[in-house]
Order: structure tokens, then C-alpha cells, then sequence
């Protein structure tokens, strides 16, 4: 046999080899790439998320802050003005004064339970969600059907209030914008999920024009994009459909953990 | 150091079956025509031709000088269409236009090889260790660059990806054969052209494979795109 062949002939399978682990080495630089960047992304979205959360968090803590200060100052401070002028012994010239005093009263209590709450803090999110379902007016231009369906049970108060402040905001928008006589909340609390369907026979909304600069007097997608960092902070997820015309669906899932009677927390801020 | 009969019997087998096994890239490419890119189009076009020259080499009995200048011929087709695969899929111009004038160069050389430097020799082993180191050089650029830009999100579906590792393997496997060739055809010696053919056969065999995977995935791109639903 030629004294080449055989040499060739080792060094052969070995460059073959060699350029199998050439490509063997592109598959895995790639796989390689994709696990960083995925990993890249996921940091990133956790950090979003963290940013979300504590941006969620702050806004609640200044809204409880902004409700004890009108609650304990500026509500206090009017029942005191009241308490003076009904010491004045002339009933006649403070009658208005103390009716004009009763409405600021009673217009501090209202700014105060709507930025805190207390039915939620207290009772819970299925009791706060009764509450928050009557003060729709049952004669009013839109008709409200707040369903809970499941067996309605407590979350931690964070959840409670990230998921008061969702059905908070369909109905807000349901009844500001969407000009709907009938809006229907399902609240499902599942075994572990809790679930949102919100349905109302409104003006609707162009999906496709959501993420596009929202014109003047046009509905802007803010109420959108409220319930989708909400929806993002608890890790759930939102569908919505809407057609101009035709009224909105939205669909949120929510992954919550329930809690037992004895993990409620105790009350810690005052009580309207 | 002799051989069993039985890997001659396979050397021959496999010889004459990886030259109709061409038929299985190109009747995948057939039918999958109105999926193919530009460049496997011309890796058919390349496949075609040098089965036709292959094909009138083996059964058309030229004279050694035109059965010379046929695999001459067969050799700088390959380059080209091969090396115009990349000339088409690099991304970047300046690329490409760096790909065309390496080809042209290599014309060049093929023509002077032939006309001068191996003159009436029956294996042109300058040109065929030049079309190696050039189309493997080719091959890992491109793969290098499908690595670092990612097109897909399984590169091995993707079909230049099959392309560029069948030549890699191809020529990386045929290039010492090659560039030996005229010590083992001076040397007369049946034995070592049976395990000569037997190992390009292997190699032709793989490239092939390749090549049939690659014109049968290039209906099926999977592509890192994501589809923008309201969720």
C-alpha cells in the first residue's frame, strides 16, 4: 500500500471530526447566547417588576397617608370649628355655616374611604367589593351586577387592595367613559386563581389604537395601563376584547394565594 | 496491510450509490421549489450540473484527457455555486462583494492551474486543495455569523446552517485525499483508491444527508418572531 495512504487516511477521520466539532461548537455557542439572553430578559422583567411593585406600593402608602391626614387633620379640625360655632348661642346666624361645616365633613369622610378603603382593610376584599358594588346608584343611567361567585375568601391585604383597585377601575371607567347601562363583574375566587370578568354594553374602544398617542377627549388607555401594572405585579394575566360600538370584555386571571382567618392581619390604620 | 473483500464490495456499492443518492437533495428541492431562497436555488442549480458532469464522467467513457478536464470543469463549477451560496446569504455587502472577487480569484487560478502549473496531469490537487480551504473557510464564516446574529431559533432547522455544515464536513474530510491525490495515483495502488473512494463516498454520503435536510426545512422556518396578541 502507498506509504501516504495510511497516514491520510488516519488524519482524515480526525479532520472530519474536527469539523463536526466546529459545528457541534456553533449549535452550542448559540444555545449558549439564547440561555443569556433569556436570562437577561428575565432579569430585566423581574427588575420591571420590582419597579412596578414598589411604585404600586408607594402611590397606596401615600393614598393611606393623604386619607389618616384628612381624616385625623382636616376632619378633625372642622368638627372642632362646628363644635365653636354651636357655642356661639345665635343658631340662626351659624345655620349655615354649620350645614356648609357638615357637607366639608362629609366630603373629607367620602375623598378619605375612597382613597383607604376601610370596608376592605376590615372585612375583607368580597365584603369591600359589596360595598364598593352599592354605592352605583340602583336608579341610576347604569345598572350594576357584582357577582361572586366560589367561596369569596381573604388575601393578603396587598393582594386584596391590588385586586379592589382593578374592579375599582373597570367600573370607574365603565361608568366615566364607556356610557354603558348594564356592566357585569364576575369575581371568581378559585381554587387557587382568582378570576375577573368584567363585561359592559358601552361605547367600546378601537383595541388596535391603544398603544397609539390617544387624542383630546378620546378615551386614552391610561385606566389600561393602570389594570395592566396591576395585573403584571401579582403575575396574572389580562385579555380584553372591545369593538367600537359594541361595549368591552375584559378577562384577568390572577395566580393569589388565600390566607386563613387566623393570618388576617390585625387593623393598624384608623377607620373611617 | 490488505483489506477484507467485503469493504471493497462496500467501497464500490457505496460509489456508485452516493452518485444516484444526489437525486434525494434534488427531488426534496423539487418539491419544496416555492420555498426555497435564492441561494439553495443555486445550490440546485450547483447540484445539477455537477451530477450531469458526474454522471457523463462514469457512463459517457471519455478519453482521459476529456475525463481530466470534466472533473476539472466539475471542480470549479462546485466552487463557484458553492462560494456564490455565500456571495447570496452574507449580510453585510461588503461581504459579499469580498466573496465574488475570492471566487473570480479562484477562477483564475483553476484556468492557471490547469493551462501551467498541472498541466496534462489526470487530478488537478492544487485546485481542488484551493476549493477546499475556500469553501471551508466560507462555511465557517457564515457559521460564525449565524451563531453571533441568531436568525432562528433552532439553527440546526435552519437550512444554510445544514448547507454550510455539509461542505465544512465534506471538504474538511476530502482535503488531505486531495491534496495526496497525485502520490496515490503515481503510486497505482487498487487497494488505497478502494479506501480513497470508500472515505469520499462516507463524506458524500453525509453531505448529502445535509443538503436533502436543508431543501426539506426550508418550509419550515422557525423564526424568532413573536406574534403581538392583546395579552
Amino acid at each position: 500500500m502507498n506509504n501516504w495512504l495510511v497516514p491520510v487516511l488516519l488524519a482524515t477521520p480526525v479532520l472530519l471530526l474536527l469539523a463536526l466539532g466546529i459545528v457541534a461548537f456553533v449549535l452550542r455557542y448559540q444555545r449558549r447566547l439564547l440561555r443569556q439572553q433569556e436570562q437577561i430578559r428575565q432579569v430585566r422583567e423581574m427588575a420591571q417588576q420590582q419597579a412596578l411593585e414598589a411604585a404600586l406600593l408607594a402611590q397606596e402608602d401615600e393614598r393611606r397617608r393623604i386619607a389618616a391626614d384628612l381624616h385625623d387633620g382636616v376632619g378633625t379640625t372642622l368638627a372642632i370649628v362646628k363644635l365653636h360655632l354651636s357655642t356661639l348661642g345665635h343658631p340662626a346666624l351659624t345655620q349655615e355655616a354649620s350645614a356648609l361645616l357638615d357637607q366639608a365633613i362629609t366630603e373629607v369622610r367620602r375623598i378619605s374611604r375612597n382613597l383607604l378603603p376601610a370596608a376592605l382593610q376590615k372585612f375583607g376584599l368580597p365584603f369591600a367589593l359589596d360595598a364598593l358594588a352599592r354605592t352605583v346608584p340602583t336608579d341610576g343611567p347604569t345598572r350594576l351586577n357584582l357577582e361572586q361567585r366560589g367561596q369569596p375568601r381573604r388575601l393578603d391585604p396587598h393582594y386584596e387592595l391590588i385586586v379592589y383597585r382593578m374592579v375599582q377601575e373597570l367600573l370607574g371607567n365603565g361608568l366615566r367613559h364607556a356610557h354603558a347601562d348594564k356592566i357585569d363583574i364576575i369575581v371568581d375566587f378559585g381554587a387557587d386563581t382568582l378570576s375577573l370578568h368584567y363585561t359592559d354594553n358601552g361605547i367600546g374602544f378601537d383595541t388596535s389604537k391603544i398603544d397609539t398617542q390617544p387624542l383630546t377627549g378620546a378615551r386614552t388607555g391610561h385606566g389600561l395601563t393602570n389594570l395592566h401594572s396591576r395585573v403584571k405585579v401579582l403575575l396574572g394575566t389580562l385579555r380584553y376584547q372591545s369593538e367600537l360600538g359594541a361595549g368591552s370584555q375584559f378577562w384577568i386571571s390572577l395566580p393569589v394565594p388565600y390566607i386563613t382567618a387566623s393570618q388576617v392581619p390585625a387593623l393598624t390604620t384608623p377607620l373611617l | 496491510m490488505a483489506f477484507p473483500p467485503w469493504i471493497i464490495t462496500l467501497a464500490d456499492y457505496l460509489e456508485h450509490g452516493t452518485n444516484l443518492l444526489v437525486l434525494a437533495p434534488l427531488a426534496t428541492a423539487g418539491l419544496r421549489w416555492p420555498h426555497l431562497t435564492q441561494p439553495l436555488r443555486l445550490l440546485v442549480g450547483g447540484l445539477v450540473i455537477t451530477a450531469a458532469l458526474v454522471s457523463y464522467a462514469t457512463l459517457g467513457h471519455p478519453t482521459p484527457a476529456v475525463e481530466s478536464l470534466l472533473w476539472h470543469i466539475y471542480t470549479i463549477v462546485q466552487t463557484l455555486f458553492f462560494g456564490g451560496i455565500y456571495a447570496l446569504a452574507f449580510q453585510q455587502q461588503r461581504q459579499r462583494q469580498l466573496v465574488q472577487l475570492v471566487l473570480l480569484c479562484f477562477l483564475a487560478f483553476a484556468l492557471l492551474d490547469w493551462a501551467w502549473l498541472e498541466q496534462g496531469t489526470s487530478m488537478h490537487a492544487y485546485t481542488h486543495s484551493v476549493q477546499s480551504l475556500l469553501l471551508i473557510g466560507l462555511s465557517g464564516l457564515y457559521l460564525r455569523q449565524l451563531a453571533q446574529q441568531m436568525p432562528v431559533l433552532h439553527l440546526e432547522n435552519h437550512s444554510l446552517f445544514l448547507v454550510s455544515s455539509g461542505i465544512v464536513m465534506y471538504f474538511s474530510g476530502t482535503i488531505l485525499l486531495y491534496v495526496f491525490a497525485g502520490h496515490f495515483i503515481s503510486a497505482s495502488d487498487a487497494m488505497g483508491a478502494h479506501a480513497v473512494s470508500l472515505l469520499m463516498s462516507v463524506v458524500n454520503l453525509v453531505q448529502l444527508g445535509l443538503f436533502t435536510l436543508a431543501f426539506y426545512h426550508a418550509s419550515q422556518p422557525s423564526l424568532l418572531s413573536s406574534a403581538r396578541t392583546h395579552e
